[in-house]
């Protein structure tokens, strides 16, 4: 452990987050938003200064000795220290008076969550609208490549897995350095930005919105500029280019890369993206069939409607066009189960993910067929390769832990004596990173009103899940401290 | 002629053997001092004991001498690096390298005469190759194929009650209306190539050339059923069981490896996730019951251990499955499993000798193939305009004892010999000889 590299690596991170604050105080200069403005500048000084003055007298230090270990502390931390950091200028310009409302925004933000404790998200100013969103857009980006280039060196949970689409020994990474796959991610990042932007406002949004909203898409986050979400809208073309850019950003980012390569073997290839888009249009159906008549005259609508709301739950954004609590049971119970599953590995998305459901599912099948053939040998295949005992393992481990955390948070949440419904969707969609649940905290209601410290735990739930348990989990075990 | 072999394994010894029974000088070179005292007291060669890529070794093997050098180790790389070190420190003209590994055998190494090698030569895809073509005819008898024509060789066994017992080879013509030839005769561990007057008897094994088409019904005739081979069992994930296997599924068959060892079988159900891998050893009965096995259609057993594959195809027969296939090596269990109730007796395909051949008696041959270990030949050959047994009806022809005109390709098109009919030039002849007759009909050939 060398504490000296941690606070120094922090620190420019930090300087970059200063850096990036920028683009709200700018827009609130340029609104007339002096108050947001004061915030975000305070912030910004006093960030600078402070992680300035660690770079400066750390300037010898070199930053190459990292170890495994030094790797889940430092992400932890980073996760951490932004959010803490990013809060403030909530918190300095009075939008959200109270510290712990403004770290559960923010660390909602970061983790691309969603989850929020705004009743009146329009009364907000503009810039810190922009903020608020960013912080999706931030958090996004840092998950993917997290995700992508640095977990899989680590080994969590069967992250491994993502760069093995070719089987062998060698591991198939995009780029033969890490910087270089984090900047070809970065690429792909900025492109989808630029494309849904566009999009967006040829739909008739303003640059402020299609920007916000094409934050809140790709960071598969949730948090939108208008108290209706994109149901503001109301328009099919919107809806359904949010839909597509939603499942764009669950896709594993280096198919992405893959697909845009013309590489177009693996990506055909891949299970788990096979998996996703049936997991995608069987959900799909099944809403949109619930919806007809009832809900929805005409089946173009039930299938705007469900398709919409499904893939804002399987990417775990939280968008929403319509309030699916007052859906039929059948379509709400469906929603409620792809709270389960997330999006891909290697994406934004959250939630168990659907690589590990696929390898867990294929297990418990093999496991059938070796009732039947007590002496046979089954492999279990993903994408054409074969996976390795020990990512089963993981993974296995990953669901009980999964399981675990989601349990233990739910307890906390109804000692406050709230409802199972809404202690159990509260942990759930929070762990996930989904943003909005069933009960109390369904798409029309926040979390404001949970207990200071509720909204405490439900933000560890927010990095716990961001970070794919392991990461986070591990520092708490004593053996991790042990010299 | 002097022959250098590298590696004295199953496939070099058994090269060796047959050299040696043509009366050619075999020189092996074998690291393992074990092994090389071994071959010394078997075969009739000098056996160098060193490694043998090296340049001493090989001088000491009388390579400048040699006008083959044959390198049959268990290495690919050994054999391929041993013929590189050869074509370039001597003036050998023929150099054989035995490639198991695929993606070497399709490369176009020996087009690109890489490393000089001349031949590659991989036995166990020519052994799978043959046991899938097998398979898709039936599995009802041994199938040998042919490279230039249609026509194809097969075995019945006579039994008691078969129309082919006690009758003369004139009189089987005579009475069968499709076109067909008896082409040998496997009596005990006798090959006869018959000739008019040859009686069949009871137990004997007989090898017939015809059509595909007409073989159902000659099969129908002999009293054989034609089944669908929809269910395999493949006993042994070696590398024949595994080529087998990728040909077998293919064809949409349902195939169930068994093979005793654990991590060969992980490899094996990586790559053919359809088919039922069992990690089991055939030999414990337990087997059978648990996979209901009897209700295959066929059992195919190749494992390294001949002895077993005859047992176990047995035994499969005996708990119902309709037909097995046997993997037999020796050419004396080969002339027993003939006569037992194993439908198809297949022997590794020796493709290193017959290339070895084909080389010796460069020319105008084609192809060769050596059957029963050796015992038996089938020549192709075209007939140039200078041979002197263009013209001549077949009846004028002193043909040498101990074999016979199988067919005569001429434009494609198969012709079943008789008296009357006149070899042309450019016609491709097909010609089954005992081993007594070789040089005799090499001579007949090279005229």
């Amino acid at each position: 452990m060398n504490p000296l590299i941690l606070a120094k690596i922090i620190s420019i991170l930090l300087v970059i987050l200063a850096g990036f604050m920028g683009l709200p105080a700018g827009i609130a200069l340029y609104r007339g938003e002096y108050a947001s403005f004061a915030a975000f500048a305070g912030t910004m000084a006093g960030t600078v200064t402070l992680a300035g003055a660690v770079l400066v007298l750390l300037r010898k230090q070199r930053a190459d000795a990292l170890t495994t270990r030094d790797g889940f502390l430092m992400v932890t931390l980073s996760w951490v220290l932004v959010s803490v950091i990013g809060a403030l200028p909530f918190f300095f310009s009075g939008c959200i008076p109270d510290y712990t409302d403004a770290f559960f925004e923010t660390i909602s933000g970061f983790s691309t969550t969603g989850a929020s404790i705004l009743t009146d998200v329009e009364a907000l100013p503009r810039s810190m609208l922009f903020w608020r969103s960013l912080t999706h857009w931030l958090g996004g980006m840092g998950i993917v490549v997290l995700t992508v280039a640095i977990l899989p060196l680590m080994g969590i949970g069967g992250l491994q897995l993502i760069q093995a689409e070719s089987p062998g020994p060698t591991v198939d990474r995009l780029t033969p350095r890490i910087t270089g796959t984090a900047k070809l991610l970065w690429f792909i990042y900025i492109g989808f930005t630029v494309a849904e932007t566009l999009l967006l406002m040829l739909g008739g949004m303003d640059l402020f919105d299609a920007l916000t909203h094409t934050f809140g898409t790709l960071g598969t986050g949730g948090f939108s500029p208008k108290n209706a979400s994109v149901g503001h809208y109301n328009s099919a073309y919107i809806d359904g280019i949010i839909t597509v850019f939603m499942l764009l950003a669950g896709i594993n980012f280096s198919l992405h890369y893959r697909l845009l390569t013309g590489r177009l073997r693996p990506v055909y290839r891949d299970s788990e993206l096979k998996a996703y888009l049936l997991i995608f249009a069987a959900t799909t159906a099944v809403v949109a069939f619930s919806l007809y008549g009832d809900v929805f005259p005409t089946a173009g609508e039930c299938l705007r409607y469900a398709s919409f709301q499904t893939a804002s739950f399987l990417t775990t954004t939280g968008f929403a066009t319509a309030n699916f609590e007052a859906w039929p049971l059948l379509g709400q119970i469906m929603l409620f189960i792809l709270m389960f599953v997330g999006g891909c590995s290697g994406s934004t998305g959250g939630g168990i993910k659907v690589m590990r459901l696929v390898i867990l599912f294929k297990q418990a099948v093999n496991e059938l067929k070796l009732l039947v053939h007590p002496r046979g040998i089954f492999t279990l295949k993903m994408s054409g390769g074969m996976v390795r005992k020990n990512i089963v393992y993981g993974v296995s481990g990953f669901f009980f832990l999964y399981a675990a955390v989601l349990l233990a948070v739910t307890v906390v949440v109804a000692s406050a004596g709230h409802d199972i419904t809404t202690s159990f969707t509260a942990a759930l969609t929070t762990l996930g990173n989904i943003g909005p649940g069933f009960g109390k905290v369904g798409p029309v209601e926040n979390f404001s009103f949970f207990e200071d410290y509720i909204k405490w735990t439900l933000s560890f739930a927010m990095l716990v899940g961001r970070l794919e348990l392991y990461t986070v989990l591990v520092i708490f075990l004593p053996r991790f401290w042990r010299k | 002629m002097r022959v250098v072999i590298l590696g004295a394994g199953v496939v070099g010894m058994q090269v060796a053997a047959q050299l040696i029974s043509e009366g050619k000088d075999v020189v092996i070179i074998e690291k393992d001092p074990e092994r090389a005292k071994h071959v010394t007291g078997r075969l009739d060669c000098i056996v160098v004991n060193e490694e043998g890529t090296g340049i001493t070794a090989l001088k000491r093997s009388g390579i400048d001498r040699a006008s083959i050098f044959i390198s049959v180790t268990n290495s690919d790389e050994v054999n391929m690096i041993a013929c590189g070190v050869v074509s370039s420190e001597f003036n050998v003209p023929v150099k054989i390298a035995r490639v198991r590994n695929l993606d070497y055998s399709r490369a176009k190494i020996t087009e690109k005469s890489f490393l000089g090698i001349d031949f590659i030569v991989n036995s166990e895809v020519e052994t799978a190759r043959q046991i899938a073509n097998t398979i898709a005819l039936g599995a009802d008898s041994d199938v040998m194929l042919f490279e230039n024509t249609d026509l194809q060789m097969r075995n019945i066994m006579v039994t008691p009650a078969s129309y082919f017992a006690d009758r003369s080879v004139k009189d089987i013509r005579l009475g069968i209306r499709e076109p067909f030839l008896i082409a040998g005769i496997m009596r005990g561990k006798e090959f006869v190539i018959p000739t008019g007057g040859t009686q069949v008897r009871e137990g004997d094994t007989i090898y017939l050339l015809a059509t595909q088409k007409d073989f159902t019904k000659i099969f129908i005739q002999a009293g054989k059923k034609q089944e669908t081979m929809d269910h395999i069992v493949i006993v042994g994930g070696g590398r024949i069981g595994e080529l087998a296997c990728q040909y077998l599924i293919r064809t949409g068959r349902d195939i169930t490896i068994i093979e005793t060892n654990y991590e060969r079988c992980k490899v094996l159900s990586d790559k053919f996730p359809d088919a039922l891998v069992l990690n089991a050893d055939i030999s414990d009965e337990s087997i059978f019951e648990e996979e209901s096995l009897g209700n295959r259609d066929l059992l195919v057993t190749v494992t390294d251990n001949q002895e077993l594959n005859m047992l176990a195809s047995l035994y499969a027969k005996t708990m119902g499955i309709k037909r097995s296939m046997a993997l037999v090596t020796n050419a004396n269990y080969m002339a027993i499993a003939s006569r037992l109730d194993i439908d198809v007796v297949i022997s590794p395909k020796n493709s290193t000798v017959d290339a070895i051949m084909k080389f010796i008696r460069r020319g105008n041959i084609k192809s060769l193939h050596s059957i029963f270990g050796g015992r038996a030949e089938v020549i192709e050959f075209l007939a140039n305009e200078k041979s002197r047994i263009i013209g001549k009806r077949l009846r004028d022809l002193d043909f040498p004892e101990h074999s016979i005109i199988l067919s005569i390709v001429r434009n494609d098109v198969n012709m079943l010999p008789h008296g009357n009919l006149a070899i042309e030039p450019g016609d491709l002849v097909i010609v089954i000889t005992a081993k007594e007759s070789i040089p005799e009909i090499e001579r007949f050939i090279q005229e």
